[in-house]
């Protein structure tokens, strides 16, 4: 499989006019577009403090002192690098998928079986888009494959071989147990210095109070989290006519049910389930984008970027 | 509700099975989908499960009742304007008039009971549906033909079509009755229709009127058929009696038989009727009646051996007149006496050989007079009236007191009993002037309204016998003879006898008018025959034993006296029928060329009073049955002419009559109901056009269903 193949021309073009900016300020090490948080002797004056005996006097102006007899001590913004987290669900209910695959699309050992374009096809899009974009403005990218636990993870890194070696795990990794998020969460955290960008690629169809520990844990360590909710669309609209039986992709037991009848219920419940979702996101001052996954992956994405954007430049951080 | 097309609503009914089938069959017919979301699933279906079931039932309703309501709509159903407009179902009592009087031939060849009973379909036609309907028969006795009401179209048009004319009289008056007794226990109201031809023999307008209370009468309508006019003619027999034996005529092998026959219609123009008897006994006579000649008969001589002959000697015939508009009174059953010798018991005593002529006692006399010639011909036996006892009268057929003062009390019970069993009595005088205190006695068991002077009249000129004798049933046989031999007779002592002419006749009297000879009836019986003689016939009170008069007077009394005794005493159909000697049942006998059975019980018991317990219902020779079953004698039962009369009564006579009882109108003959009938069909609302209107408002709820129930709106699929 090709990495450019989960690369659509139309998709980079949509994202090529955004940088990707943190609206947090994260911790770097290197040197980018990002603002550090470490005020220091880097590269550009933020402000004076007043000077507190005892401290260092390195970091004293000078210069104040001299004109105005009292003891400022100066402090810097640092221009960082950007560390992303690509933390992508691969559990079963990723599996599902109604769309036929065409040829040239790529695709996952998820759907490939069945040659239609699942879940999980849509989220190595988004993420191979995504880290692809971060590596070409000289972030550091990792990958994690969670279900319910972690289940494959590359190490941060800003080498362009980065992302190839992205899409190899994303291709390659078996996508069938059921979904933990926060014992997943915690996992990564456990291994994980430093501020960082999350995206969490899946399709939250898990009890939103699990979303809410782990989103509380990412939230106490001060990192930003981005949430692409992928579904497929009959997920989303639930265009079934005849009586059915719903088999559970993790093991579920299987239900009967006349699907033209439960329509509406079942909008209603997904209805309720996604705003519980957006509720508990803005809550925690994190960003959410909705996928389908028979849609481009590319508009979601850019609205999100230039959202970021616009956040970015209103607080002049960036 | 009726149906144009029953088979289209059936099919539709049918059609209602399909989508319950296509619905079982979805059912089944689940696929297997792999599914993400099935927390969410789970839920929705806990949330909904009972909408769901609401609406997929209500759903599955929706189309069925479209199906049935689209057939029904097809099959073109209607509803009679009495329930489309009228609302209430209504309940009719048709009254039918099927007594004997409407066995009637009507010009145009029904009788009037066909009329009748098509006026009775007529009349269920234009019925609705629901509405119901009671027959009630008014041929006596009166029964409910249909009770209680019924809808069902089909059955009360066969009854009435069934229907025929029965043998017993109408009684309007009671089936009224009958109508308003049922109708004033419905709560609903309706009408009651009487289906008669209101002729004579159906209705005397003079007679009771039923009462109908005042309820009824707010809530029902009362209305009846218009009588029929026309006076068609009608004859019919009044008697038939044998006059003379083959042995008296010296015509061996033959009876003579004599028929009288009446008429009655507008018109009396001169015609001769035929009369023939029916089987073996075949004979026939015609009858010829001069213009405006109302009665007239006929001497028919029928075979001896072809008559029914019976082990007493009595035989029965079966007579009919040729047909007229009223067959019913064309035939006569009768039963003619006995010819075996009569056995006559003398009650005398005798004081010894008494050789002086005017010192024979009357019995003596009357026992030669009897068999003057020692010829047998009469079978006399003579018996002490003190020593009298039922051994001695067993199997008698007549009896003559000659010494009524030796009668005991008991004798008396023993006479009254031999009298009532079908005998005949003849009672004289005793011939001592001191002896008449048997009077009481006589009148108290024999003839309680009889009126005997115990007081010996002796005459100083002795009467004669008038020189015009009564036409009596007695000495009928004698005809104009009676009085020449009347003539030389002279009483010189008597007793005074009078009775009322309904009880008794006099078949002699004298010349100042008084009765010589009384016969009748036994007071309160039905059978048996006494006759009282003013004198005793001896010489010491009239000079008779020696004229001519005293053996054909004799023998009369005693040969026509047992043939009353023993007539019948006009067996009449819907009346008790009186029965022989013996008899402890009758059987009905259906006529020769009747249909089917005879209505009402085969087998009658006896009353006390000789007499059938319950009425006879079937005119024929019906069988007289002793205790054991074994059939002794031969009972004749007819058709009551009176109750068959054809006579017309004036409608406003019968309007009037029938408004005693309530506010009735005519319903016409036919017409005007009919012309109802039709309006009521044009009045016929077609309910097609709702229902298919219907059918397709369904249909388009369902769609709508169906689409609310199992699409979101765009906003939801946008989501």
């Amino acid at each position: 499989m090709r990495a450019e193949q989960y690369l659509a021309p139309e998709t980079l073009s949509q994202l090529a006019p955004f940088s990707l900016r943190a609206r947090m300020i994260v911790e770097g090490v290197m040197s980018g577009m990002h603002r550090s948080p470490y005020q220091g002797l880097a590269v550009e004056f933020a402000e004076h403090r007043p000077y507190t005996p005892g401290e260092s006097l390195r970091h004293l102006d000078w210069k104040v002192y001299g004109r105005s007899d009292k003891l400022y001590v100066k402090r810097y913004l640092q221009e960082t690098n950007l560390d992303v987290v690509l933390l992508i669900d691969a559990s079963a209910s990723m599996r599902f998928g109604t769309l036929g695959q065409k040829s040239g699309w790529g695709g996952t050992e998820a759907g490939r079986s069945r040659s239609l374009w699942t879940k999980f096809d849509c989220a190595t899009a988004t993420a191979v888009a995504l880290a692809y974009l971060c590596l070409a403005q000289r972030d550091r990218v990792g990958l994690v494959l969670f279900a319910d636990g972690v289940q494959a993870s590359l190490r941060r890194s800003g080498v362009r071989d980065q992302w190839r070696k992205i899409v190899q795990a994303l291709t390659t990794e078996p996508v069938e147990r059921a979904t933990m998020i926060g014992r997943s969460c915690d996992e990564v955290l456990a291994t994980t210095r430093g501020r960082c960008l999350f995206f969490i690629l899946s399709d939250f169809l898990f009890p939103p109070e699990e979303l809410r520990l782990a989103l509380a844990r990412l939230r106490h360590r001060g990192h930003d989290v981005v949430l692409v909710e992928i579904l497929d669309r009959q997920e989303i609209r639930f265009e079934l006519d005849d009586p059915t039986i719903f088999e559970g992709l993790e093991g579920e037991p299987r239900v009967m049910a006349d699907a033209r009848l439960l329509r509406r219920a079942y909008l209603d419940e997904l209805a309720r389930h996604r705003a519980e979702i957006e509720r508990l996101v803005r809550g925690f001052g994190y960003d959410r984008v909705s996928l389908d996954s028979h849609d481009s992956v590319g508009p979601a994405l850019a609205s999100l970027l230039a959202r970021r954007e616009a956040l970015a430049r209103r607080s002049g951080a960036g | 509700m009726n149906l144009l097309h029953p088979g289209m609503a059936l099919a539709a009914l049918a059609a209602v099975s399909v989508p319950i089938v296509i619905h079982l069959l979805l059912r089944r017919r689940r696929r297997v989908i792999q599914w993400a979301a099935m927390d969410l699933l789970k839920r929705a279906m806990q949330r909904d499960r009972r909408r769901q079931r609401v609406e997929r039932w209500l759903l599955l309703a929706a189309r069925c009742l479209l199906i049935a309501i689209a057939g029904i709509a097809l099959a073109q159903p209607f509803v009679k304007s009495s329930e489309a407009f009228g609302g209430s179902v209504r309940t009719v009592w048709l009254v039918i008039d099927d007594g004997v009087a409407s066995a009637e031939r009507l010009p145009d060849g029904s009788t009037a009971l066909e009329r009748s009973t098509a006026e009775g379909r007529r009349m269920l036609e234009s019925l609705g549906a629901a509405d119901r309907v009671g027959v009630i028969s008014a041929a006596a006795p009166v029964r409910r033909l249909v009770d209680p009401p019924t809808a069902d179209k089909t059955r009360l048009d066969s009854l009435l079509s069934q229907m025929s004319p029965a043998d017993t009289g109408s009684d309007l008056s009671a089936a009224i009755r009958s109508a308003a007794e049922a109708a004033r226990e419905s709560e609903e109201a309706g009408e009651i229709v009487l289906l008669s031809g209101f002729r004579r023999g159906s209705l005397d307008p003079s007679s009771m009127a039923p009462s109908v209370d005042a309820e009824v009468n707010a809530r029902w309508t009362l209305s009846a058929l218009e009588p029929l006019s026309g006076f068609p003619s009608n004859a019919w027999m009044t008697r038939a009696e044998a006059i003379r034996t083959g042995e008296e005529s010296g015509m061996e092998g033959d009876r003579t038989v004599r028929v009288q026959i009446e008429r009655r219609s507008e018109a009396l123009p001169r015609s001769v009727r035929r009369v023939t008897s029916a089987g073996p006994a075949a004979g026939a006579a015609d009858i010829a009646l001069d213009a405006g000649e109302r009665r007239g008969g006929a001497d028919l001589r029928l075979r001896r051996d072809g008559a029914d002959a019976e082990e007493s000697g009595a035989a029965s015939i079966s007579l009919e007149l040729d047909h007229d508009a009223q067959p019913r009174d064309d035939r006569l059953f009768a039963v003619l006496p006995s010819e075996h010798p009569a056995r006559v018991v003398v009650l005398d005593r005798r004081g010894g050989s008494v050789r002086d002529l005017e010192r024979l006692g009357s019995g003596v006399w009357m026992a030669r007079a009897l068999d003057p010639g020692k010829s047998g011909a009469l079978q006399v036996d003579e018996v002490d009236p003190g020593s009298l006892d039922r051994a001695m009268l067993k199997g008698a057929d007549a009896a003559i007191v000659a010494r009524p003062d030796l009668v005991t009390a008991d004798g008396w019970k023993m006479l009254r009993e031999f009298v009532a069993a079908g005998a005949a009595l003849l009672v004289t005088p005793s011939p001592d002037d001191s002896g008449q205190r048997w009077t009481e006695s006589f009148r108290s068991s024999l003839a309680p309204s009889w009126t005997i002077d115990p007081e010996v009249e002796g005459a100083v000129t002795a009467w004669r016998l008038a020189p015009q004798q009564p036409s009596s049933a007695t000495l009928r046989q004698l005809g104009s003879e009676i009085s020449v031999l009347a003539a030389p007779v002279s009483v010189s002592r008597r007793i005074r006898i009078a009775a009322p002419p309904t009880d008794a006749e006099a078949a002699l009297v004298f010349d100042d008018s008084t009765p010589m000879l009384l016969c009748g009836r036994p007071g309160g019986a039905s059978r048996g025959w006494v006759a009282l003689l003013a004198c005793a016939p001896e010489l010491s009170w009239t000079d008779l034993p020696v004229r001519p008069l005293m053996v054909p007077l004799l023998q009369e009394v005693v040969r026509q006296g047992r043939a009353l005794a023993t007539m019948d005493a006009g067996n009449l159909v819907g009346a008790p029928a009186s029965l022989p000697r013996g008899a402890a049942a009758l059987e009905i006998v259906p006529p020769a060329g009747s249909e089917g059975a005879p209505r009402g019980t085969a087998i009658l018991p006896a009353g006390a009073d000789g007499r059938t317990r319950d009425p006879v219902l079937a005119p024929g020779l019906h069988r007289a049955l002793d205790d054991s079953g074994r059939p002794i004698g031969t009972v004749a039962v007819n058709v009551d002419p009176a109750r068959a009369s054809i006579e017309p009564n004036d409608p406003g006579a019968v309007l009037a009559w029938l408004e005693r009882s309530g506010s009735w109108r005519w319903r016409g003959d036919g017409s005007t109901e009919g012309e109802g009938a039709s309006a009521s069909a044009d009045a016929e609302a077609s309910w097609s056009i709702w229902l298919l209107g219907a059918a397709v408002a369904l249909a388009l709820l369902e769609t709508i269903m169906a689409r609310l129930l199992s699409r979101s709106d765009a906003t939801e699929r946008g989501a």
